[in-house]
């Protein structure tokens, strides 16, 4: 079964889920962190920017995108936007982004990063061990 | 990147920065599929010279991982093949020549190849040239056993 997830990673030095939990309409918000958390106790090392990682159909992300940029929130806060598209068990599958989405991403200057990741390789089970 | 019981991590999620050293890596490769009945391009056609590309008769649907369409007759399709740069220049310089009229439909697919796992970023003036010419995207794998997988010094530490 070919599971396809679409992934939009924010980063920003003052961004904190609040500045944007209102205009993420259908996206989920899978993760979240704001400048000052303790990253990991182990090492005690502290996040210098807020970090936000929203899940959610192309067309939701690309609306967010589109809503957080002319509301001037990607500016003020000076947002790095990584949309990562990520694609589970790969085998004949074709994955196809349509023109018109392309033209909406080019147009918020942002790029599409694509993953192929197996989940019966050991590559991928033995990493995190 | 995913962790044993199969959830994504943050730690790894990160395509842009991979941490992992690919070896015998093969170069992706990018596929035009031209459809149209009069559509002829010859490997010594002015359109293709300059670009290293490389033209053959019929369709790769097979390798493209392409669902033909009803109906569709590979005859009727010239197949160009080469690196993602090259590829979109030259589709550039076709639409803009009086043979585009003869073109019916164009499917252009990158293979990327992997074992395991492979990332790939598309940058923006790429995305806006295949927009622009109304063409899609599309991206597939093919596995590759040879290519091996070696963890740096710094994974291996965070492992431990």
């Amino acid at each position: 079964m070919i599971k396809v997830d679409w992934d939009l990673e924010l980063y920003g030095r003052d961004l904190t889920i609040d500045a944007i939990r209102k205009h993420v309409g259908e996206l989920t918000i899978v993760e979240a962190s704001k400048r000052g958390d303790i990253d990991d106790v182990r090492t005690q090392s502290v996040n210098e920017e807020g970090y936000v990682w929203l899940e959610g159909q192309p067309e939701d992300i690309v609306q967010f995108c589109e809503t957080i940029t002319s509301l001037g929130i990607r500016r003020n806060l000076r947002l790095d936007l990584r949309l990562v598209v990520s694609i589970y068990h790969t085998e004949d599958y074709r994955f196809v982004v349509d023109p018109s989405i392309l033209r909406r991403f080019a147009d918020l200057e942002m790029n599409i990063g694509v993953s192929f990741v197996d989940m019966t390789s050991s590559m991928n089970l033995d990493v995190e061990s | 990147m995913l962790s044993r019981n199969g959830e994504k991590t943050r730690t790894t999620h990160r395509p842009y920065t991979p941490s992992l050293e690919v070896k015998n890596m093969i170069e992706p490769v990018c596929v035009a599929e031209i459809f149209g009945e009069n559509f002829k391009l010859k490997k010594s056609d002015p359109l293709i010279r300059g670009f290293k590309l490389k033209v053959s008769k019929g369709s790769a649907h097979e390798r493209t991982r392409r669902t033909p369409a009803v109906g569709e007759n590979p005859e009727h399709c010239t197949t160009v093949e080469g690196k993602i740069t090259s590829l979109i220049r030259f589709l550039e310089k076709l639409m803009a020549h009086t043979s585009a009229s003869d073109v019916s439909e164009v499917f252009f697919t990158e293979i990327l190849y992997y074992n395991g796992q492979c990332n790939t970023y598309y940058k923006v003036h790429e995305l806006a040239k295949l927009a622009k010419m109304g063409i899609s995207l599309g991206v597939t794998s093919e596995l590759d056993e040879s290519i091996q997988i070696e963890f740096s010094a710094h994974e291996l530490k965070i492992a431990r």
